[in-house]
């Protein structure tokens, strides 16, 4: 098992290495650099001094060293310093903005998978197991609806909720005087309350489709005759249930985790623009749109290293459910 | 003291299944699986049960250890380990989990009734770890001298099923039964998907396991030379009632329900002297369990079938001593055992 891992961490590196070739050719690709707009900038301002403050830019950069040096000095600028850049667009450091938005995007993102997954894994199984009943049909119909409705109108439709009925300060990531506050109890709470809508809405897409996914894997599987053996073994159903036929059906939970991390942190985007939320996802399109090619490679870059870290989570975790895997 | 040496009285056993049709699943009607079924097992005898596909045999080994939820009818169960008798058709939970303990099945399919993703040893031991209070070492000691008896390797115990052939997952399958020391074995098809040397060698094992630990066996094939090899007694079914139940060398040698004569007359033969003869086959399929014939089931494929036979069903029987049989004329058709088949056979002009 550990030589599995350990086998799997190693074929990280190359990968890693390849995506930041990748993100590179994003932020090279543009005409010009990033300083091309600036520098004109300065000039209508009548900055005398354009054309030196840009070069100590370049300079500073390594802009006007040749293509593979340029990827090095890049790479060598994330790895040793932890320097991503700047961003044109707001004049401020890329690793900025990260450490100001990544939190909260990480945090929305973890509690949505953990509330999807404490919602839709008992339900999914359970409409399985009492499959034709009353529960069954009305957690498919909620399963359908939650599919079909679009992420912003149920925001917004959230919130009118919210707001008209409970009182709820609603948009953003918490009431206007706690901005800027030291952390207290009631920020905290403050806090606890704005995230609810969010991390419903984003969970419920993704929610429906695990329901109805795990439904019908444990269906499938109920019908093989190995659970049969384990009840005629004398089994408790709860065994079998959770030990023999939940390995197989947990399968495609397990390895959608791949996707479901960098999705859930650009998916949320449409929601984050809704519900003015200070996430990655928002900075991600806008750096896209402006051609800020130093954010826009820095998160191609990081969510792309966790679809592989993800991919490596879900595939060691299908090793400890079906360890088969590592032997083949 | 013939009452106590019964392990499993089965009394009036029936499980309907409903058929459901229509945007409101009415039940339109039921397929009768199992009609109707009373037997009784004794200590260390072997009881096969014969009869074509959808006759119901499956179903019945099923509602014993209620995989199957009967219909009506009553299962008991008196083993020596427990005093009292065990009602399975009022049974608990519990009593579930113990009747479950105590009674083992041994299915067909070989490939598909492992988990595919538990070790051997995870497969055979983990019955243990619900049911007895016994260390790591201890399941491995327990697992290994199973596996052994049963022909297995036992360092071969931490692979995993797919690197098995069909005849060592079945006696991992058996291994696995074994483990709680179960007083009463179901088999339901258990050597049918092996070919025909393996199946010797698994009937043989089945029989020394018998003398070793005095199983009860419920052996249930849809190939009669097969049950005969095992069984002391043999009970035949149609259309999921007892045609006819009686000792194996009195089935064979003079059945007494035209049913069991057609099944002596489909057994193939090996004999060279047979080759070309043909051999009587019934004519006809099952007919269709949700809508059984009236009177006598059999009477729409019975060559001997008479008048009375379409309107009155023939209740089971005792025609001889321990011999039953559910046909009308059981006394005086002059039904041919397989002795008298083959040779028979052996006298009709060869077919080209």
């Amino acid at each position: 098992m550990w030589a599995y891992i350990v086998r799997r961490l190693i074929y990280l590196i190359p990968m890693v290495l390849l995506i930041s070739i990748v993100a590179f050719i994003v932020i090279e690709l543009p005409p010009g650099d990033i300083f091309t707009n600036e520098e004109l900038q300065l000039r209508r301002n009548g900055n005398p001094n354009a054309a030196r403050i840009v070069e100590a830019r370049r300079e500073i950069y390594g802009l006007n060293e040749p293509v593979i040096s340029r990827y090095f000095i890049w790479m060598g600028r994330i790895v040793f310093d932890w320097d991503f850049g700047i961003s044109v667009l707001s004049q401020r450091e890329v690793t900025e903005i990260l450490r100001e938005r990544l939190p909260t995007t990480l945090l929305i993102t973890a509690l949505s998978i953990i509330f999807t997954w404490v919602v839709a894994i008992p339900i999914g199984i359970y409409s399985a197991v009492k499959k034709y009943t009353v529960f069954d049909y009305s957690t498919t119909f909620v399963a359908f609806l939650g599919m079909a409705i679009p992420n912003f109108l149920l925001a917004l439709i959230l919130m009118l909720f919210a707001f008209n009925t409970l009182g709820w300060g609603i948009g953003g990531l918490m009431s206007q005087e706690f901005i800027g506050q030291p952390m207290s109890m009631a920020k905290f709470l403050d806090m606890a309350q704005h995230l609810v809508i969010p991390v419903i809405v984003v969970a419920m897409s993704s929610m429906a489709g695990l329901v109805r996914v795990l439904r019908g894997m444990v269906l499938d599987e109920m019908g093989k005759l190995y659970v049969l053996t384990a009840r005629a073994k004398g089994m408790p159903e709860r065994v079998v249930i959770w030990k023999h036929i939940l390995k197989i059906a947990m399968i495609p939970v397990i390895s959608t985790i791949g996707w479901i991390l960098p999705a859930l942190i650009s998916g949320e985007t449409i929601t984050a623009i809704v519900m003015n939320l200070p996430t990655i996802g928002q900075v991600f399109l806008r750096s896209l749109q402006a051609q800020d090619s130093y954010v826009s490679g820095a998160l191609i870059l990081i969510l792309s290293t966790l679809t592989i870290i993800g991919s490596l989570i879900s595939d060691i975790l299908l090793a400890v459910v079906d360890k088969r895997v590592v032997y083949s | 003291m013939a009452e106590t040496n019964t392990i499993l009285r089965v009394q009036g056993l029936k499980k309907y299944f409903p058929i459901q049709r229509g945007v409101f699943r009415r039940t339109v009607g039921h397929v009768h699986a199992v009609d109707d079924v009373s037997f009784e097992l004794t200590k260390g005898e072997t009881l096969g049960i014969v009869g074509e596909s959808g006759c119901g045999k499956t179903t019945l080994g099923r509602c014993i250890p209620r995989l199957v939820e009967p219909t009506d009818g009553e299962i008991t169960f008196s083993g020596d380990s427990v005093g009292g008798e065990l009602r399975v058709q009022s049974a608990d939970k519990e009593r579930i989990a113990d009747l479950r303990r105590r009674v083992q099945m041994i299915f067909q399919d070989p490939m598909a009734s492992l988990d595919p993703r538990m070790t051997i040893f995870e497969i055979v031991s983990e019955p243990l770890r619900y049911n007895a209070d016994l260390t790591q070492t201890e399941q491995r000691d327990r697992a290994a001298s199973l596996l052994e008896k049963t022909g297995i390797r036992s360092d071969y115990m931490d692979r995993y099923p797919h690197q098995f052939s069909g005849g060592q997952r079945q006696r991992i399958g058996i291994a696995r039964a074994l483990i709680l020391e179960p007083e009463v074995l179901i088999c339901d098809e258990a050597v049918s998907a092996l070919d025909v040397s393996v199946q010797a060698q698994i009937i043989k094992m089945f029989k020394q396991l018998q003398e070793e630990l005095s199983l009860s066996y419920l052996f249930i094939a849809h190939d009669l030379s097969v049950v005969e090899h095992v069984s002391h007694r043999i009970m035949v079914m149609y259309l999921g009632k007892i045609a006819e139940m009686a000792e194996s060398d009195a089935l064979f040698d003079r059945p007494r329900h035209p049913y069991t004569e057609s099944l002596l007359y489909s057994i193939p033969s090996a004999d060279p002297s047979l080759k070309g003869k043909k051999r009587r086959v019934l004519a006809g399929d099952v007919p269709n369990p949700a809508d059984p014939p009236s009177g006598c089931y059999f009477h729409t494929r019975c060559p001997y079938a008479q008048e009375i036979c379409k309107t009155t069903a023939p209740p089971l029987k005792e025609v001889a001593e321990g011999h039953h049989s559910a046909c009308h004329f059981a006394d005086t058709l002059p039904l041919k055992g397989y002795q008298q088949i083959i040779s028979e056979r052996r006298s009709e002009p060869a077919h080209e």
